[in-house]
């Protein structure tokens, strides 16, 4: 990644730098290590007689035993993403003597929304109680006030507000239960809308705003996840609750939105500290005005007009002007940079509609259209003359930005930031407007993990998934299970599907499954994983695994080369897998340079050094291969990939009596175990349980490949070749696993039969899968 | 204050074991034994990547 450098410092702790940290770490452990009785002395042993370094390592030692108390109970019990976060403030089950809770059915930035039965009129609401460690920070009464205001708001494309109220410890408000969909929903899973339906949407929009701007309210957090679409007219929610909740947090003190306009020129710095102070900025990045972005308190109802851009740019084009950013520079671009033109990144958009949207987008709330009003009379213009062609829309949307709320519809206000694992730390603060940025350091701030969950046993099912995953011994079907049961449990949970789409990928190799039957279900599972997001990696190693089942490698190389862009630090999959298609294309040179990463990323795993050690071997490197497979071994000896791979090797090596030894803890129909036995002289057991195999029906999978291994061994190679090509008939996987390059099919490397195969598989005939192996060293 | 996600991918970077320690305890919910089961490590090593990963967590989250 380029920008590795400003990451180092961006991942420091605090005052502790991670270089320090790295250094000091050994030391601490010692320390934490001794018995107390013996602390203070190992203390002085490890500083070596330096007094500072001494109570340096003493200091981190004590902070090590401190407790942290937003650590100390599971996320799944508190407040999992705050840490100002208060897990005792339970929701009652009764609020105001009105209002049963019966479930939870979201969580926002702000509230957590359940479902609840208002008893006083006999019906289902939804009530959204605001955290309790916001609501401790802000004016309740201020709050409620505020509420109040948006409460007399009554329009057809507005969600009500029912009813508020402080009690229990709980702030809330009551609205009716929509179920939606919400507008962002729409736009994430539905066909694509058409220009007309856009625009009618908008209209609604627009229509909303107008009445509530006349009646002084703003809603400031305008923005997909905030329209429901219900019976073919569009409704405004949550309107009104941003400003509540920043005005009860202080400071905001500006005059009623839509009695008349401040003029705004350039930020205020006082206006700034204020709301660094109060520490409360509201909006959605994505959709913020750059008045709001920079705090400015004289954020008025154009602030609506500018987010109502955002999200007509965003209904034609798939996504908002600015997007596929980190947060910093996505607030500095709604502060300092012009958009891409609608109409350059939609063909279907009506030209007037793209000359309102451009002006709503003007930095300057001058500029824009003044009145909401004005908006519906050029949507009006706008619905009777334009194309109405279905727009296509780019998918998948290339970051979180857009795949932001865990709970569409319920997702409130507050920062719905990018969750960008490996960039966004790395990104430097952006110059200039950046000192305009208490939002970022924002107690309110709040962030969605798509990919993580809430539900503990859906946790506990994704950790044994990803465990079996990693241990590679023939668990693919409790894996696939237990990621199946993880995404039952939660439907949105990211990870699930991400891990389930990767372990169905793996299948054909561990389990009587064929590629053709996994390719359906693991396309589904990771695009499904990518639409909650995008910043996914194992599920582009699972389209790319896909890929090369079906023999296309070019595809596979790209899923591949976008897994490893996207790979967490610690992910070695994506790594391993394109360092197995780098050995398919028989460059294995390449391939080792891959494995290695991955050995640096994760020196435990013995799925890694077995592969290193193989391609050694592959290389002609019998020494490397031998120590690196030992290593292998040392890491996992029941690593079944280690298993299969280590036999090859000790087989090479003329260790016959230890590849038997590993062989015979594989399955006994294993294509390896077979080509091992019958390689090492027991033919008779490898003929037998070919066999065995051959009787069963429907014909096993991987059968072929196996009888064809077994021929090999035996040197019938006319069987071999016949065997082999009824294995690629079949989708088998031969030539993925472990390759072409592997000493089985010395005997044939150089036959015409089997180029022609090879070409029937799209591998290249190069002199590294045709020509002869290097020499043993 | 700076969100407790940040910071353990902060820590992701620069002690991904200890990060994978915090995914397993906090969010997961698993006790030791079944951290140090899951990471395949002893459930001392966990009790240690626990306190330092607080340690370090506390750090980057204080202002």
């Amino acid at each position: 990644m380029s920008d590795s450098e400003p990451r180092q410092s961006s991942s420091d702790f605090g005052s502790l730098l991670a270089d320090r940290w790295l250094q000091l770490s050994p030391l601490v452990d010692a320390v934490l290590d001794a018995p107390r009785d013996r602390r203070s002395s190992v203390l002085t042993e490890v500083s070596g007689g330096d007094a500072q370094l001494r109570d340096e390592i003493e200091r981190l030692v004590d902070e090590c035993e401190r407790a942290v108390p937003m650590l100390d109970r599971p996320a799944a019990e508190g407040f999992s993403h705050l840490l100002v976060a208060d897990p005792d403030a339970a929701i009652p089950e009764m609020l105001g003597g009105r209002y049963r809770i019966e479930r939870e059915v979201g969580r926002g930035g702000m509230a957590r929304v359940y479902l609840a039965r208002d008893l006083k009129h006999s019906r289902s609401v939804a009530v959204k109680v605001i955290r309790p460690d916001l609501a401790r920070s802000l004016g309740r009464e201020r709050f409620l006030r505020e509420i109040e205001i948006a409460a007399r708001l009554r329009h057809p494309n507005i969600v009500p507000v029912y009813d508020s109220g402080d009690t229990g410890g709980a702030l809330y408000f009551v609205m009716p239960y929509e179920e939606g969909p919400s507008l962002r929903e729409r736009l994430r899973v539905g066909p694509g809308m058409s220009s007309g339906e856009c625009v009618s949407v908008l209209r609604d929009v627009a229509r909303a705003l107008a009445y509530a701007h006349e009646h002084g309210v703003v809603h400031r957090d305008v923005k997909p996840d905030n329209v429901m679409l219900s019976s073919g007219a569009a409704v405004v929610t949550d309107f009104g609750i941003a400003k509540a909740i920043a005005a009860a947090a202080g400071g905001d003190e500006t005059p009623r939105p839509g009695s008349d306009s401040v003029p705004i020129v350039g930020t205020q710095p006082d206006s700034r500290r204020a709301i660094t102070q109060t520490g409360v900025g509201i909006g959605t990045p994505a959709y913020m005005a750059p008045e709001q972005a920079v705090g400015d308190l004289t954020t008025d109802h154009r602030a609506d007009i500018y987010s109502f851009g955002c999200l007509a740019y965003e209904l034609f084009a798939g996504h908002p002007p600015f997007h596929n950013l980190p947060l910093r520079e996505m607030i500095s671009a709604h502060v300092g940079t012009a958009p891409v033109p609608l109409a350059a990144v939609s063909a279907a958009v009506p030209e007037s509609v793209s000359r309102l949207v451009a002006r709503c987008l003007e930095k300057k709330p001058a500029a824009r259209p003044q009145r909401a009003q004005e908006l519906l009379t050029e949507l009006d213009a706008a619905q009777t003359t334009g194309p109405n062609a279905a727009i296509r829309r780019p998918r998948p949307l290339p970051r979180a930005v857009l795949v932001t709320p865990v709970i569409a519809g319920f997702a409130l206000i507050g920062y719905v930031a990018t969750r960008d694992r490996t960039t966004s730390l790395a990104k430097a603060p952006h110059e200039v407007t950046m000192a305009a940025l208490p939002v970022v350091s924002d107690p309110v701030q709040a962030r969605e993990r798509p990919a993580r969950t809430v539900n503990p046993e859906a946790y506990r099912l994704y950790v044994l998934g990803q465990r079996a995953l990693t241990m590679r011994q023939q668990r693919m079907q409790a894996s696939v299970e237990r990621f199946r049961r993880a995404t039952e449990l939660d439907t949105l949970y990211a990870d699930a599907f991400s891990g389930l789409s990767l372990a169905l990928a793996l299948a054909p190799y561990f389990e009587p499954i064929t590629t053709r039957q996994v390719a359906g279900p693991v396309r589904a599972a990771a695009e499904r994983a990518l639409r909650l997001d995008s910043t996914l990696a194992p599920p582009h190693v699972a389209l790319g695994m896909v890929h090369q089942y079906a023999y296309h490698w070019d595809s596979a190389a790209a899923e591949l080369q976008t897994a490893i862009r996207l790979r967490k630090p610690d992910d070695i999959e994506p790594l391993v897998q394109y360092g197995r298609y780098m050995l398919h294309q028989g460059r294995a040179a390449d391939a080792l340079q891959q494995f290695l990463i991955a050995r640096r990323t994760e020196p435990a795993s013995a799925l890694v050094s077995s592969w290193v050690a193989f391609t050694y071997l592959l290389q002609g490197q019998m020494d490397g291969a031998l120590v690196e497979s030992e290593r292998a071994f040392q890491n996992d000896s029941t690593n079944y990939t280690t298993l299969q791979l280590g036999a090859t090797v000790r087989v090479r090596r003329g260790d016959f009596a230890g590849a038997r030894d590993l062989v015979d803890r594989l399955s006994p129909y294993d294509s390896r175990t077979l080509w091992t036995l019958a390689v090492i002289g027991d033919t008779a057991t490898a003929l037998q349980r070919l066999r065995e195999l051959e009787r069963r029906r429907p014909t096993p999978w991987l059968s072929r490949t196996t009888r064809s291994f077994v021929m090999l061994a035996m040197g019938d190679t006319t069987a071999a070749m016949a065997a082999l090509e009824r294995a690629t008939d079949a989708n088998e996987l031969w030539p993925a696993f472990p390759g072409v390059l592997d000493p089985i099919y010395d005997p044939i490397r150089s036959s015409a039969r089997f180029h022609a195969l090879l070409r029937r598989v799209n591998l290249p005939l190069s002199d590294a899968i045709v020509g002869p192996r290097p020499v043993p060293r | 204050m700076v969100d407790l996600n940040d910071a353990i991918d902060k820590l992701a970077v620069t002690e991904p074991r200890l990060a994978r320690v915090v995914e397993c305890r906090f969010f997961g919910g698993l006790s030791e034994e079944e951290t140090a089961e899951v990471l395949e490590v002893t459930a001392r090593t966990v009790q240690r990547d626990w306190a330092k990963a607080r340690m370090l967590l506390r750090r980057a989250l204080s202002p």
